[in-house]
């Protein structure tokens, strides 16, 4: 897959989000039906950029998230757009993570098998979702040295399991491979291009 | 006039007897005679609205209560919002002056309708901003149990709008459980009159089940192995955090629906996993008893 740096960014508040929605506004993202609702709304401000998209959502303000709505509005929202057949090419960084809110997330991103990027509150970049310890060791380098080429990468990952895990970074869309220099990009890389 | 008398403690253990007879095939009024009642829950009383509802449907009229003797019965049941939600559903003349606006500070989560998904995100707001309080003080879990606590309330009341295709109610308390376990605990009751889990999934499941397909089968389906009416990947988890959530707790909850009971038994509770040949009852109901942190028990 390649990549080039030629993308917008859309920041969304989960809940401004919600207070729009609901008739009743509160912090809360819980049940299925308002998880639907909200992630309907933030395909819809996707899909009205035509170009590339980094998608910054930003929890912050939101109290409690249950089960049922993060699956609804993470894991099927990044699902659809890791696919093939995604509608767009869209990357997404979660923001605004706390505890609470990250048991349900990592839940329902390890039950739909797929990983995301978050940003904690130091605003440093993490894996969430279920990684192998390889896949943890080739992203945090990657993160690290932020752009690798391939031999530089091939000459570190020795191991099997490593190139491994090296494709499935690349398929679940946590870490790029860029055609031009024929180099591998960090997530973290790209989103500080983005807003350069 | 037909009389059903409620036991002296109506709780998840005894409501059963109140249904076996409210399930018989008579239409002739009913009257339920709560003149002895001297101890109720929130199990009993979200099922007292459910048997009320089953007679008054089947006799087409609504069934008369008889209020318990005792007034700090019926001090507590109008302090839960019991009589405010048996409008519609007991014959409730004699109860106006009992339906009082407003909810005193002792009461975590008074008797609530769950009919569509606004009623949730209220229930959630309102444990919200109660809850903390009773959770860490009087229970002495960490301050952010209060979140997850309203997850598991979230979930339980999402298992009625999505499965049940019916209307169903929620409520919540604590207790000092000195008799049956010596200390405090919090009981979450929900219950509906819907399709029950059997109903639920059998369009889905119950050709891989044949002629074994029933209650249990079905009980045990959604319980132990998260599975749901829906296809798509990502449902049936409700449920399933809800016991991991609940093991944490070292609490108690069982699901009721058509015939049987399955139930996570926890150390300080004895009763067999699964209980079978109940009375039918026409829908599901969840209990959650949470006990008072202990350190050593952690």
């Amino acid at each position: 897959m390649s990549y080039e740096l030629e993308t917008d960014h859309l920041s969304i508040d989960v809940a401004m989000i919600l207070k729009e929605l609901n008739s009743t506004p509160n912090p809360h993202l819980v049940t299925r039906t308002t998880g639907r609702d909200v992630r309907s709304v933030i395909e819809v401000r996707l899909s009205a950029i035509s170009d590339k998209v980094i998608s910054l959502i930003d929890f912050s303000d939101i109290e409690v998230m249950d089960f049922s709505c993060a699956d609804e509005v993470v894991a099927r929202l990044l699902t659809r757009f890791i696919g093939s057949d995604r509608p767009q090419e869209a990357f997404f960084v979660l923001k605004g993570l706390v505890p609470n809110h990250l048991e349900p997330v990592a839940e329902v991103l390890e039950r739909q098998g797929i990983l995301a990027v978050a940003e904690n509150c130091s605003g440093l970049l993490e894996l969430l979702g279920n990684s192998s310890s390889e896949e943890g060791k080739v992203w945090g380098f990657i993160e690290e040295k932020r752009s690798v080429t391939v031999d530089e990468l091939n000459a570190v990952l020795v191991e099997k399991d490593d190139q491994e895990a090296l494709k499935r970074l690349i398929d679940q869309r946590v870490v790029f491979y860029e055609t031009t220099g024929n180099k591998y990009r960090s997530f973290g890389s790209v989103i500080d291009s983005l807003l350069e | 006039m037909r009389k059903i008398f409620l036991p002296k403690v109506l709780d998840f253990q005894t409501y059963d007897e109140v249904f076996s007879e409210v399930l018989g095939e008579s239409t002739e009024p009913v009257v339920f005679d709560g003149m002895g009642l001297n101890w109720i829950d929130p199990n009993g009383m979200v099922n007292l609205l459910a048997a009320g509802s089953v007679i008054r449907d089947k006799t087409d009229q609504m069934p008369s209560l008889i209020l318990p003797k005792g007034e700090e019965v019926t001090s507590y049941m109008e302090r839960m919002g019991f009589f405010r939600a048996a409008e519609g559903i007991f014959f409730t003349g004699s109860l106006d002056k009992l339906k009082q606006e407003g909810v005193t500070s002792d009461v975590l989560l008074e008797v609530t309708q769950i009919m569509q998904n606004s009623d949730i995100h209220k229930v959630v707001d309102k444990v919200q901003r109660r809850a903390g309080a009773i959770l860490t003080n009087t229970l002495d879990y960490a301050p952010n149990a209060v979140v997850q606590f309203s997850v598991v309330l979230s979930e339980v009341c999402q298992n009625i709008i999505e499965h049940a295709e019916s209307a169903g109610w929620v409520a919540a308390q604590t207790y000092n459980w000195s008799h049956r376990l010596g200390r405090l605990v919090v009981v979450i009751s929900v219950t509906d009159l819907g399709v029950g889990f059997k109903g639920s999934l059998s369009s889905e499941h119950s050709n891989k089940f044949g002629k074994e397909w029933d209650d249990t089968k079905a009980l045990e389906a959604v319980f132990v192995h998260g599975l749901t009416r829906f296809p798509d990947m990502g449902r049936g988890q409700g449920i399933q955090q809800i016991r991991k959530q609940v093991r944490k707790w070292n609490g108690m909850i069982s699901v009721r629906s058509g015939t049987s009971r399955i139930i996570d038994v926890p150390h300080w509770f004895e009763s067999s996993s699964l209980q079978e040949g109940l009375p039918n009852f026409p829908g599901t109901q969840i209990n959650i008893v949470v006990p008072k942190r202990i350190q050593h028990e952690l």
